[in-house]
């Protein structure tokens, strides 16, 4: 029987989402404590799910039994993906998404949930005993035991917003930010640092000359991201717009440089690389003569558009001026203006690999609060944390996803190993295994894992076995078959190994039984697997050689300043991080081979000193 | 350098330069399967000395003859199977026994590796155990071309440039798999297939350099060659100062080969006497002009002397296919007794008195000009402080991206691309210190304008 307490989940984001609904699932009790209940699940920044690498995420997502795909899929606006041409490794796909019917699927997900509470209050302090996180206290002083505690509080700590020389405090704009939970955790002995992102300006559709602007459509026969989405998947196919950026446009932001929240050293926080404020593009790449805006639909019929890639905490004046330059925007009118955001994080390296604090049991950070960014990336620790929770709950192992397995496996590990320096999204490179974690073998990566830990409906377990069955049968069926190609008699499993030989392009009787039996995501599946298969024993042959530094643990205790011998810097690291294997140990910045066998030797010395007075 | 490994480990134990005797080890748990390639059909008991023709492994040439023992597991020094083998001190020969081990999959041990080894299979006790981490800590700093001795300026610039060139070639890459949202191409196929010939350019550069400064430190083999009594012995014994030859007027009195060293300049020269070439009946005559034909095909430099018309004498050579056309050849017209100095005719031919010692300083200031035309555009300022280990992991570098270009060519796509990079990649770290994502990635943001 599971306990009385319930596991708390401090806010109602994508990561607070899918730890609550995963927590519902495993049979736990959920209490979701949000400021706002409107706000659960809101899409903040732009109207998009998925995306490079960010679309492995979400098929991972799906394959674990995370909602996001599923409901991406639904409130489709149109599909795409990208990186078509570059090898299917990096295949990603991506869903403009109705904002307005996303936040409404959400909530209407939360509210289903037989055991889902939710409290529209703010978590001020928690009380620990014993190590253990036993209670939180709400803004009335109220106190609610719990079971364990999962903080999603995105960028609602601390935040201050920027527009131009303006600045005000608030978690998003129209959203008051929280007080009280992150000083009680750095009372708490919590580290914090600081970060920062932007998001552009919103207009109103009807001010734009769309005839003036390049349309970009989805695809016409998409894969959706989830497993249980009905096939053949058919969502709507509603354009996206491209616009430029002229020299006149950098010249007004040139001369307006200084009153950028940004360049006027007003933000002390650190913005990701990846996503530059349109500002920062201009004046690191002058050469550049035009840059992209991507004008995004933020739901059906809306009446505002997002203007993706004008990131900016300039003035309002100074937007709406630069803006007009650009050919098909003369007349373009702000709905609300873009801005910069700062908020406190957690510095992740306080983590372990359950996304459980190292300083409490039961302590639990997921998403924004620990530096990334995106709502993949938050959700995907949502799911892992709210999993993770419930298995704390019950005295448990944790469920540990390893790189070598998946991406959030390579998140995670990043997050506690890597010194962050911005927000951290997710890219393919950060993976050894990109040849193996694509984004199509997501169910047969993650499928057992799920299925081993009860995070499948029947319907999802069903849906799975399927799949999984279906796609033995045909790699079989494909391993016995015999093709004439070029005049000669080959098997179809070497055959298609040729970068240049896809089923698609083959005919004969034996293929067109492949394509009417078998669905279009099998064979792709299939086809692909072989594709890759060479490649897929190359990692897997990599990670061999280094299974074995990441089963040596290291013993929580362990006194780095004692070791002799290990470089100065390593041993900073090393206390910092407090690695849990040596293959972590590894992998944090700074940390040379030399160190790791220095490491080693100590630890197997410690272990024979052990069996030796035994 | 990760020691957490089960790999057949390669290792000379004995220090670099020439001495009696060398000392190579081997060791790991996978090491039976050599024996047979050593000892051919023959039953080995451990720990016994056994005098082998060391031969290599698929090219069957003579190496040298060693002394190998063979320490079968657990008794060995690292507690796995060991090989040892004692061969001649002599780099060129250990070289050529390590490379036929590595030919077969062995890699070359990381610093104090034997003794890990040994560590972790309880050969030796605590307190070793805390000098082997000393001894690990202390090489790795040294070893390999760790980023820190870059900035010291240790390491030449040929290795920065290198790892400069491959962190922009990844760049553009992943910059192209994990950042193009919108499908804009950045680059073509063939801009970075520019880019890895260009690196693959470096790598030949550095390999060039190393063999020239090897070559240097080997010395050079000067090879006296000429018709019977042409005064080749004569030239010889001025050049050295020795009387080691016999010199006589009769035909065929060197008949077997003579070799003395010296050094010009720093640089050391072997010069080797030859018996006179001629037709012969006399078995042993016949064997000693053999004997320094084989000589001179191994040469670097080739002396070709007559009183008369040395340039025939050449041309005979070559049709005879006893001299090769590429080789660095010198004319040298001997017994000019009527010349005050030495004469250089066309920087093809020296005339000489070798007897009245008139003309041999010119020839050996001209040999030394010979082989300072190796060193193109000042190579040598520019040479990588190159150890062995390092000189292989270039060679490997060289091979894997020999494989990158064959798969850019094929039409693989970049994600596949990309991965075989990281082999190749592997290499450079092991070579250049870690290239981590993170570099990758901070030169993406530093390069390229992203975000959409």
């Amino acid at each position: 029987m599971l306990e009385n307490k319930k596991i708390v989940v401090v806010g109602g984001g994508h990561a607070g989402i899918e730890a609550a609904l995963i927590i519902n699932k495993l049979g736990y009790h959920c209490v979701m404590v949000t400021m706002n209940k409107d706000a659960i699940g809101r899409l903040s920044c732009n109207p998009a799910i998925g995306g490079l690498a960010k679309g492995h995420l979400v098929r991972e997502l799906d394959a674990l039994g995370g909602i996001m795909g599923r409901v991406a899929d639904d409130t489709t606006l149109q599909h795409k993906v990208l990186n078509k041409s570059k090898g299917r490794a990096v295949w990603s796909p991506r869903s403009q998404v109705d904002k307005i019917k996303y936040t409404k699927k959400v909530k209407k997900l939360i509210k289903d949930a037989k055991k889902i509470t939710i409290i529209e209050d703010e978590v001020i302090n928690f009380n620990v005993k014993n190590n253990k996180v036993d209670s939180v206290v709400l803004k009335n002083n109220e106190i609610l035991e719990c079971a364990a505690l999962i903080v999603t509080c995105g960028t609602f700590m601390s935040g201050l917003i920027h527009i131009g020389n303006k600045s005000f405090k608030g978690g998003r704009m129209g959203e008051k930010r929280s007080y009280g939970l992150t000083e009680a955790l750095v009372d708490y002995g919590f580290s914090i640092k600081r970060l920062k992102t932007g998001t552009p300006p919103r207009a109103y559709t009807s001010s734009i000359n769309w005839g003036q602007l390049e349309v970009a459509d989805g695809d016409l026969n998409p894969q959706p991201f989830s497993m249980l989405t009905p096939t053949p998947f058919k969502p709507k196919n509603i354009p996206c717009y491209l616009a430029y950026t002229t020299k006149k446009t950098h010249n007004i932001i040139k001369k307006n440089i200084n009153s950028s929240a940004m360049f006027s050293g007003k933000i002390s926080g650190v913005g990701p690389r990846y996503c530059p404020s349109v500002e920062d593009k201009i004046i690191r790449f002058e050469d550049k003569p035009q840059h992209q805006l991507f004008l995004e639909p933020e739901w059906e019929n809306a009446n505002q558009i997002y203007i993706n890639g004008f990131s900016t905490s300039l003035p309002e004046k100074i937007q709406l001026e630069a803006l007009q330059t650009i050919k098909g925007l003369e007349k373009i009118e702000l709905i609300r203006p873009g801005y910069a955001i700062e908020y406190d994080y957690f510095p992740s390296h306080q983590l372990k690999v359950s996304l459980e604090t190292k300083l409490f049991a039961g302590l639990f950070f997921a998403g924004q609060i620990n530096g990334t960014s995106g709502y993949e990336e938050a959700a995907a620790q949502g799911l892992l944390a709210g999993i993770n929770s419930v298995r704390y709950a019950l005295k448990k192992e944790p469920l540990v996803l390893n790189r070598s397995g998946s991406y959030i496996g390579v998140m995670v590990d990043d997050l506690i190993t890597k010194s962050i320096n911005e927000p951290y999204r997710m890219f393919t490179s950060r993976s050894e295994n990109r040849l193996s974690l694509r984004a199509e073998t997501a169910p047969l990566r993650l499928g057992p894992i799920a299925k081993q830990h009860n995070l499948y409906t029947d319907k999802q377990l069903l849906v799975f076995k399927n799949f999984q069955t279906s796609y033995n049968n045909l790699m079989l069926k494909i391993k016995k078959e015999r093709f004439v190609y070029n005049n000669k008699k080959e098997p179809l499993y070497k055959l298609l190994k040729r970068p240049d030989v896809y089923l698609e392009n083959l005919q004969g009787e034996g293929i067109v039984k492949i394509k009417t039996s078998f669905d279009s995501d099998v064979i792709f599946a299939v086809e692909t697997a072989i594709k890759y298969e060479g490649y897929e024993v190359r990692e897997k042959k990599r990670n061999e050689k280094i299974k074995g530094l990441e089963l040596q643990k290291i013993p929580k205790n362990i006194n780095y300043k004692k070791i002799l011998n290990l470089s100065t810097e390593s041993k900073e690291k090393l206390v910092l991080v407090r690695p849990e294997t040596l293959g972590q140990a590894g992998r944090i910045d700074g940390v040379r081979s030399a160190d790791l066998a220095v490491l080693l030797i100590y630890l197997n010395k410690n272990v024979s000193r052990e069996t030796q007075t035994k | 350098m990760n020691y957490y490994n089960n790999d057949v480990i390669i290792a000379r134990s004995t220090p670099i330069g020439s001495s009696a005797i060398a000392l190579i080890r081997i060791s790991g748990l996978d090491l039976k399967k050599f024996l047979p390639l050593i000892f051919k059909d023959k039953k080995i008991k451990s720990r016994y000395n056994y005098t082998v023709e060391f031969t290599g492994f698929e090219s069957k040439e003579a190496i040298d003859t060693c002394v190998v023992v063979y320490y079968q597991a657990p008794a060995s020094f690292t507690g796995e199977d060991v090989l040892e083998i004692s061969c001649h001190g002599n780099d060129l020969i250990i070289e050529k026994i390590i490379n036929e081990f590595i030919a077969k999959g062995v890699r070359v041990a990381y610093p104090g590796e034997f003794s890990y080894r040994a560590f972790q299979n309880n050969k030796i006790d605590l307190i070793q155990a805390e000098s082997i981490a000393e001894k690990i800590a202390l090489n790795s700093s040294s070893y390999g071309v760790a980023l820190q001795n870059m900035e010291n300026g240790t390491v030449s610039k040929q290795f920065m440039s290198l790892k400069e060139s491959i962190l922009k070639t990844l760049s553009i890459i992943e910059h192209e798999l994990d950042f193009s949202e919108e499908e804009i191409t950045h680059l073509s196929v063939d801009s970075i297939k520019a880019d890895f010939i260009n690196i693959e350019k470096n790598l030949n550069k550095i390999l060039k350099s190393y063999s020239l400064i090897k070559k240097v430190s080997q010395g050079y083999k000067v090879v006296i060659v000429g018709v019977p009594n042409a005064g080749k012995s004569t030239l010889f014994n001025t050049i050295l100062g020795v009387d080691k030859s016999i010199v006589t007027h009769i035909e065929g009195t060197t008949r077997d080969v003579l070799e003395s060293k010296i050094m010009l300049k720093n640089i050391p020269f072997t010069f080797y006497d030859t018996a006179g070439y001629r037709k012969t009946t006399d078995i042993i005559e016949g064997l000693g002009i053999r004997r320094g034909l084989d000589k001179v095909e191994g040469a670097d430099i080739v002396l070709i002397l007559d009183e008369k018309k040395p340039k025939k004498i050449m041309e005979l050579l070559i049709k005879e296919k006893i001299i090769n056309q590429k080789q660095k050849i010198l004319c040298i017209k001997t017994k000019c007794d009527d010349l005050k100095q030495g004469v250089l005719f066309k920087e093809k031919e020296i005339r000489l008195a070798a007897k009245n010692n008139v003309g041999t300083g010119l020839l050996l200031t001209h040999l030394l000009t010979l082989i300072n035309s190796g060193f193109e555009n000042s190579i040598y300022d520019n040479v990588a402080v190159c150890n062995e280990r390092q000189w292989l992991l270039v060679k490997q570098a060289k091979e894997k991206i020999g494989d990158v270009l064959i798969e850019l060519n094929d039409g693989y796509s970049m994600d596949i691309l990309a991965s075989s990079c990281r082999d190749f990649v592997e290499i450079i770290e092991e070579l250049l210190g870690q290239i981590t994502s993170n570099d990758v990635l901070n030169n993406i943001f530093k390069g390229f304008c992203v975000g959409k």
